[in-house]
C-alpha cells in the first residue's frame, strides 16, 4: 500500500505553501517546484500519480510543461489538474485541449476545496492510490 | 517540297491545297531543312520582313534574329528536338531595313519513318501592326478623350513671385490680351477683381509657400475690356533639383460662360468623370524643345507603377521603363514624329513591380504660327489584355491553320453554283450535329445556321455575300453564328480560302467553335456601347463633318431636337451654315464665317467660339461650338460639339453658389466623405483622404472598393462596406459600424463608417459613406483594457494568498475569540477585495470583447442556494431574511455557470448591501416555456427616477447609494447587463426610492455558443 505521489508547480512561494501543507495532512506525498523547468525535471524523476501544475510560471510556460508531458510516453500517463485564476476560460479551453484531465480555479476556491476536488479526482480516501486514469491529448479541432 | 507528299500520303491534291492555303494565309509559314536553310516560305511571312519569298529561299534562318535573340532562339531549338514542337513563342525578328519586331512563333519538326527530322515547318505571326475589333473602340475613346482634354484652357506659367513666364495664346480669348502683353508684365494677381484681390491673392501665396498644387481654384478677374471673367484655375509647383519653388505652371478655364442648368453641369461632371473612370489612359504634353514633360495625367501611376513627379523630374524615366527589345524601335519613331506628324507605338514597358505590360502610345505634334512644333501631345493606353486576347485568338487561329494538327475545328469544301458542302473532317459531325458525313453532304451553310445572324441579315443572303466576298479576295475570314441540326446556336469564326483545283474554283472552309471565346469580346463591345450611349445621351449635340463639302457625317440623337430636323437622315444633308441665319450677330456672313471658323480648326487642332445658330424653320439660338480636328484612319475630319446657350442665367447661378457650398464642406469636413455607386465604384470623394490614409483623391476615384485589396486590412471589410449598403438598401437599419484599413505606408487604421443611402429622383444610386478615423481612440482604449486586465491578475495571486493563509489560520491555531474576530475582519475585507477585482477585470474583458462563454449543464435551484450560502455571514450580521421559496425543486438549463454566477451574485450582494438592517430580500425562479425568470425583490433604498435610464452603464450609481455606501465603483450592474446579453437573455427592474428594487432576469433554457462582440464604448471615462 504506497501513498500517492503529487507534484505541486506553483511559482508563488505563500499559495504553493498553503497547498502543499493542505495535501500533506490529507497524507498525500507532495513534491514541490516553483518553475516550469524544474516542475518538468521533477515529474520526470519521482513519477508522480498527479501533477498540480500552475500556468503562469517563470521559466516555462504551463501549456509547454503540460506538452512536454504529454509528449513523453514516460511521462504522458500521468493526470494534470491546471491551477488558474479566474477569467481564463481560454486558458482553460487549450489545457484541456492539450490533455490536462481538470482545472481549479484558485480565486474561486477555499483551499479546502481544492483538496476536495484532488481527492475526489483520483477517487480515494487517505492517500491511497486505487485507478490513475489518464486521459489521451484531445487534437484541437 | 516531295516530303509534303510523303507526309499526308495522300494525294496529289493534298499538296496543292496545303501550298494555296499558305500562300493566301495571313500569317507565316516557311519549311526549313535540319541545318536551319529556307527550303520554301509563303508570301505573308517573307512580307513581314520586308522580302520577297525567293531573296530568302536557302538563306538561313538566322538572318531574321537579333544578336540579343539568339540565346532564347538557340533554347527554343533546343526544345524543338526535344519535344519535336512548341508554340506561340514570341520572338524578336528583323526586318530587311534592320527594324526589330515581335514574331509570334510556332513549330514542329516532322520525322521520315526512320524517325530522323527531316525538315521542320514554322509559322509565325507579325504582331506589331495587327489591326483587331478593338481598333474602333481605342479610336472613340480617343474621339472622347481629345473633347475632354481640349475645351478653350489657357496654359501659363508663373516665377515665384506670381510674373508671367509663359501664357498660352488662349489667354487672348479669355481676358482678352495677347501672351506678349503679359509674359514678364503681369503678375497673375494683376487680373484679379479689386474687392477680392487683396483676399485671393494672400490665399494663393500660402499655397505657394507650401508649394502645394492645386486645383478648382475659383477666381473672377477682369478682362481687357472691363468686364469681369471667372477662372477655374489649376496649378502645379515647378521646383529645382533642390526643392526650391521656381514657379507655377497650370491651366486656366473661362468658366464665365457655363451657362447649363444645374443637371446639365453636373452630368458633364459625370460625363467626364465617366470617360475619365473607363478610359484609364494616359494623357501626356511635352515641350518639344527640351522633351520635358508639361503634363502627364494621373493614370501614369496605374499604368507604369512609377509617380508623376519622376517623369517630371526626369524626362529619360519614361525611355527607361521601355522593354529593352522594344527601346531602340520606339526611339526611332519618336524621332520621326517630328517629321512625319506623328507616332503611334505598340510597345512593352516594364512596371514598377516588374511585370510587363504592353501600352499603345500615340503621340501628336502641335505646331505654333511659324509652323514649327512646339508641343507634343499624347494618349498612352494599356493594351496588355489587348494583346493578350490578340494573341490567344491569333492562337487559335494558328492552329486552325495548321493542316497537321488532328484539329478540332471543322474543315470542310464547298463548291458551286449550289454551295453544298463535298468534304468534311470528322469534326463537322460534332460541331454541326449531323450523324455521319453523308448527312453533312446535303447540306449548304445556311441550313446550319439560324435563320437570321445576330446583325438582323438572313442568314441564307448573308452567306453568299460572304462566299462572293471569298471569291474575290480570295480569303475572307469572319464570324458567323451556327446552328446545330435540330439543336443550339454556337458561335464561330469561319475562314473562307478560294482554291483552284484542276482549273475548277472551290472554297474551303475552316469553322471553328469560339462560343466561349465570345464572351471576352463581348466585354469589349459592351464597353464601345457605354462610349455610344454617352454619345447618344449627351445634351450637347455631337456631330463630324468632312471635307471637302463639310456636311455633317455622323449625328447623335440629340441634333434632332437642337436644329429641329426632323430625323438624322435630313440632318447629313446639311452643312453648318445650312442651320445657321444668314448673318452672324458680327454682320459676316455665316457660310464665310463658318469656312473661317473650319479653317482655324484644321490649323490649330481646335477651335472654341460662340454661334448663332437657327433651327431649321425656326427659331435662332445661340450656342458654344468646339471644334476639335481628329484623324480617323489617316483622314483629317472635325467632330463638333454644340451646346445651346440660350438659357437663363440667374437661376444657374444659384444652383452654381449651392453646388460651391457643397464642394467646400465637402473639401473643409474633417472626415472623409466617400461617394460610391452601386457596384462600389468610388465616385468621388474629398482630400481629407490624403490625411487619413496617405491615398490621394486621384488615386482613389473611379476604383471599385472589390478591387483594392491594398486598402483593406482583410477582404471583408470591402465586403463589410457594401454588405452595409445592400442590407440598408433593403431597409435594414445599420448603426455606426468599424472598418480596419490598411494606409499607403502599410500602417493599419481604424475607421468608424457612417453612412446614408444616395438618391437621385427616388432612385438609390449610391451610398454616402462618412469615415472618421478612430485609430488613436481604440489605441486608448486597448491600453486600458490591457491595462486593467494585467494589474488585476496580478492583484488577485497575493489575495488568494491571504485567503488561504487566513482559512488555514483559523483552522489550525489556538485564537482568542477576539483575535479570532479581528481575523474575520480582515477575511471580509480581503473577499470584498477579491470581489472587487475580480469585477474590474470582468469589465475589462467584457470591453475587450474577449469573453468566451463555455456552456455547461447546471441545476440553477442548487446553484443559487450555493451562492446565498456564500452570502450568508453578511445577511446574518444585518439580520436579513433571505427567501427562496418560490421555485421548483429543480431547474436544468444551459449556461455559462461563471456568467451566471457573476449575474446571481452582483444581484444578490447589491440587495443585500442596499437594504437596511431587519429587511427582507426574496429570489424566485420560474420556468418559462424557453427560458427562465429569476426574480429578486428587495425592500431597500430603491433606484431614483433621474439614475433608472443609465443604472446599466459603467461607473453609473444611485445617488443615494453614494450616500449610504461609499465602497461601490459602480460595475457590478454594468456586468450584469453585458453578462445577460452575452447569455442571449435580458433584465428589467422596478424600484422606487424607499420602498424597493425588483429585478426581473430572464434567461434561455439554452444559452447559444458566442464570442464577446467586439464593440466600441463612447462614454469611456475610466
Amino acid at each position: 500500500m504506497k501513498k500517492t505521489k503529487i507534484v505541486l508547480i506553483e511559482d508563488d512561494k505563500i499559495l504553493s505553501k498553503v497547498i502543499y501543507e493542505e495535501l500533506k495532512e490529507a497524507g498525500f506525498v507532495v513534491h514541490r517546484a516553483y518553475d516550469g523547468i524544474e516542475g518538468l525535471k521533477l515529474v520526470k524523476s519521482k513519477k508522480p500519480d498527479l501533477v498540480l501544475l500552475d500556468l503562469i510560471l517563470p521559466g516555462k510556460h504551463g501549456f509547454n510543461v503540460l506538452k512536454e508531458l504529454k509528449a513523453s510516453s514516460e511521462t504522458n500517463g500521468i493526470p494534470v489538474i491546471i491551477l488558474t485564476m479566474l477569467g481564463s476560460d481560454d486558458d482553460i479551453k487549450k489545457g484541456l485541449v492539450l490533455g490536462a484531465n481538470d482545472y481549479i480555479v484558485k480565486s474561486q476556491h477555499a483551499v479546502s476545496e481544492i483538496i476536495e476536488k484532488v481527492r475526489d479526482f483520483l477517487g480515494q480516501e487517505g492517500g491511497e492510490m486505487v485507478a490513475g486514469k489518464p486521459v489521451p491529448p484531445i487534437e484541437p479541432v | 517540297m516531295k516530303d509534303i507528299k510523303k507526309i499526308k500520303g495522300k494525294t496529289k491534291g493534298t499538296r496543292d491545297i496545303f501550298k494555296e492555303i499558305c500562300d493566301f494565309a495571313n500569317y507565316g509559314v516557311a519549311i526549313v531543312d535540319p541545318e536551319g536553310n529556307l527550303e520554301y516560305l509563303n508570301k505573308t511571312f517573307a512580307r513581314s520582313h520586308g522580302y520577297k519569298p525567293e531573296e530568302l529561299i536557302g538563306k538561313n534562318l538566322t538572318v531574321f534574329h537579333t544578336k540579343e535573340q539568339l540565346l532564347r532562339v538557340n533554347k527554343l531549338n533546343k526544345r524543338l528536338k526535344k519535344e519535336g514542337k512548341y508554340s506561340q513563342e514570341e520572338v524578336m525578328h528583323v526586318r530587311k531595313n534592320g527594324e526589330v519586331f515581335p514574331m509570334l512563333m510556332s513549330a514542329v519538326t516532322i520525322k521520315d519513318q526512320k524517325g530522323k527530322n527531316e525538315f521542320l515547318v514554322a509559322m509565325g505571326v507579325d504582331i506589331s501592326s495587327r489591326k483587331n475589333a478593338e481598333e474602333a473602340l481605342r479610336e472613340s475613346e480617343e474621339r472622347f478623350s481629345q473633347i475632354a482634354e481640349n475645351e478653350g484652357k489657357w496654359i501659363w506659367e508663373v516665377d515665384a513671385k506670381g510674373l508671367y513666364t509663359y501664357a498660352s495664346p488662349v489667354v487672348k480669348k479669355i481676358l482678352g490680351y495677347k501672351p506678349e502683353e503679359i509674359v514678364g508684365k503681369k503678375h497673375f494677381y494683376d487680373f484679379f477683381k479689386p474687392d477680392e484681390k487683396d483676399q485671393m491673392k494672400q490665399g494663393a501665396f500660402e499655397a505657394f509657400a507650401q508649394k502645394e498644387s492645386f486645383s478648382d481654384f475659383i477666381n473672377s478677374n477682369i478682362h481687357k475690356s472691363g468686364k469681369v471673367v471667372v477662372l477655374s484655375t489649376d496649378g502645379v509647383p515647378v521646383l529645382d533639383e533642390k526643392g526650391r519653388l521656381l514657379g507655377y505652371r497650370g491651366v486656366d478655364t473661362d468658366i464665365t460662360k457655363q451657362t447649363e442648368a444645374e443637371e446639365a453641369l453636373k452630368e458633364s461632371e459625370e460625363k467626364f468623370q465617366q470617360i475619365a473612370n473607363t478610359i484609364k489612359d494616359v494623357f501626356w504634353v511635352m515641350d518639344a524643345k527640351t522633351g520635358q514633360a508639361l503634363y502627364i495625367s494621373p493614370a501614369y501611376k496605374k499604368i507604369w507603377g512609377r509617380s508623376v513627379k519622376e517623369i517630371y523630374d526626369d524626362s529619360e524615366n519614361w525611355v527607361k521603363a521601355i522593354h529593352k527589345d522594344d527601346r531602340e524601335r520606339v526611339a526611332k519613331a519618336y524621332a520621326e514624329m517630328f517629321k512625319n506628324g506623328d507616332f503611334d507605338e505598340d510597345y512593352r514597358i516594364l512596371h514598377k513591380d516588374k511585370s510587363i505590360r504592353w501600352v499603345r502610345d500615340r503621340g501628336y505634334p502641335i505646331k505654333n504660327n511659324n509652323g514649327e512644333v512646339y508641343r507634343l501631345v499624347g494618349i498612352v493606353q494599356d493594351i496588355t489584355n489587348k494583346k493578350e486576347i490578340e494573341e490567344k485568338l491569333k492562337e487559335s487561329e494558328e492552329k486552325f491553320r495548321t493542316l497537321f494538327n488532328n484539329s478540332k475545328d471543322a474543315l470542310m469544301t464547298l463548291e458551286p453554283p449550289t454551295w453544298k458542302f463535298t468534304s468534311g473532317n470528322p469534326s463537322i459531325v460534332k460541331m454541326f450535329g449531323v450523324k455521319d458525313e453523308k448527312e453533312f453532304l446535303s447540306l449548304r451553310p445556311w441550313e446550319v445556321s439560324p435563320k437570321y445572324q445576330p446583325d438582323g441579315q438572313l442568314s441564307n443572303i448573308k452567306a453568299k455575300k460572304m462566299i462572293q466576298k471569298a471569291l474575290k479576295e480570295g480569303i475572307n475570314f469572319f464570324e458567323w453564328t451556327h446552328k446545330k441540326v435540330g439543336g443550339r446556336n454556337f458561335y464561330a469564326t469561319v475562314l473562307l480560302s478560294k482554291i483552284t483545283l484542276e482549273g475548277k474554283d472551290l472554297l474551303q472552309a475552316t469553322v471553328r467553335d469560339i462560343t466561349e471565346k465570345k464572351s471576352a469580346e463581348e466585354k469589349l463591345k459592351e464597353s464601345e456601347e457605354k462610349f455610344r450611349t454617352l454619345f447618344n445621351n449627351s445634351k450637347d449635340a455631337l456631330m463630324t463633318l468632312e471635307p471637302p463639302t463639310w456636311k455633317f457625317t455622323s449625328g447623335n440623337p440629340s441634333i434632332v431636337k437642337m436644329f429641329g430636323v426632323k430625323d438624322e437622315k435630313e440632318f447629313l444633308s446639311l452643312r453648318p451654315w445650312e442651320v445657321s441665319p444668314k448673318y452672324q450677330p458680327d454682320g459676316q456672313l455665316s457660310n464665310i464665317k463658318a469656312k473661317k471658323m473650319i479653317q482655324k480648326a484644321l490649323k490649330e487642332g481646335i477651335n472654341f467660339f460662340e454661334w448663332t445658330h437657327k433651327k431649321v424653320g425656326g427659331r435662332n439660338f445661340y450656342a458654344t461650338v468646339l471644334l476639335s480636328k481628329i484623324t480617323l484612319e489617316g483622314k483629317d475630319l472635325l467632330q463638333a460639339t454644340v451646346r445651346d446657350i440660350t438659357e437663363k442665367k440667374s437661376a444657374e447661378e444659384k444652383l452654381k453658389e449651392s453646388e460651391e457650398k457643397y464642394r467646400s464642406i465637402f473639401e473643409i469636413a474633417n472626415d472623409v466623405i466617400m461617394l460610391f455607386d452601386k457596384t462600389g465604384t468610388i465616385v468621388d470623394i474629398n482630400s481629407r483622404i490624403r490625411n487619413i490614409t496617405g491615398y490621394t483623391r486621384e488615386e482613389m476615384i473611379g476604383r471599385n472598393l472589390l478591387e483594392m485589396p491594398e486598402f483593406f486590412a482583410s477582404e471583408k471589410d470591402a465586403e463589410l462596406i457594401l454588405g452595409n449598403f445592400k442590407k440598408r438598401i433593403e431597409g435594414e437599419e445599420i448603426k455606426d459600424y468599424e472598418l480596419n484599413l490598411i494606409k499607403k505606408n502599410k500602417k493599419p487604421i481604424v475607421v468608424e463608417v457612417n453612412a446614408v443611402l444616395l438618391k437621385k429622383e427616388g432612385d438609390i444610386v449610391g451610398d454616402l459613406a462618412i469615415l472618421r478615423d478612430i485609430t488613436e481612440r481604440k489605441k486608448i482604449e486597448q491600453m486600458k483594457t490591457d491595462f486593467i486586465s494585467i494589474a488585476s491578475h496580478q492583484l488577485r495571486t497575493p489575495l488568494v494568498g491571504i485567503k488561504w493563509v487566513l482559512e488555514r489560520f483559523l483552522k489550525k491555531e489556538q485564537i482568542s475569540e477576539e483575535g479570532r474576530e479581528y481575523l474575520k475582519n480582515i477575511q471580509d475585507s480581503s473577499r470584498r477585495l477579491t470581489d472587487l477585482v475580480d469585477l474590474l477585470l470582468n469589465v475589462s474583458r467584457f470591453e475587450g470583447g474577449r469573453i468566451v462563454v463555455t456552456l455547461k449543464p447546471l441545476d440553477t435551484v442548487g446553484f443559487i442556494k450555493g451562492i446565498l450560502e456564500e452570502n450568508k455571514s453578511l445577511s446574518t450580521k444585518k439580520e436579513l431574511s433571505v427567501i427562496f421559496e418560490k421555485r421548483p425543486d429543480k431547474l436544468d438549463v444551459v449556461t455559462d455557470p461563471t456568467l451566471f454566477r457573476n449575474i446571481i451574485q452582483s444581484i444578490v450582494s447589491n440587495a443585500m448591501e442596499y437594504t437596511p438592517e431587519k429587511g427582507c430580500i426574496e429570489i424566485e425562479l420560474e420556468k418559462k416555456e424557453k427560458s427562465f425568470l429569476v426574480k429578486a425583490s428587495d425592500n431597500g433604498i430603491g433606484i431614483p427616477k433621474e439614475d433608472q435610464p443609465t443604472i446599466f452603464d459603467k461607473f453609473t450609481r444611485g445617488k443615494n447609494a453614494v450616500t449610504m455606501k461609499t465602497g461601490g465603483v459602480g460595475l457590478g450592474l454594468y456586468a450584469v447587463k453585458e453578462s445577460i446579453d452575452l447569455l442571449g437573455g435580458k433584465i428589467t427592474f422596478d424600484s422606487e426610492v424607499g420602498k424597493g428594487t425588483t429585478f426581473y432576469i430572464e434567461l434561455p433554457l439554452e444559452s447559444k455558443p458566442q464570442k464577446g462582440k467586439k464593440r466600441l464604448h463612447k462614454h469611456t471615462n475610466i
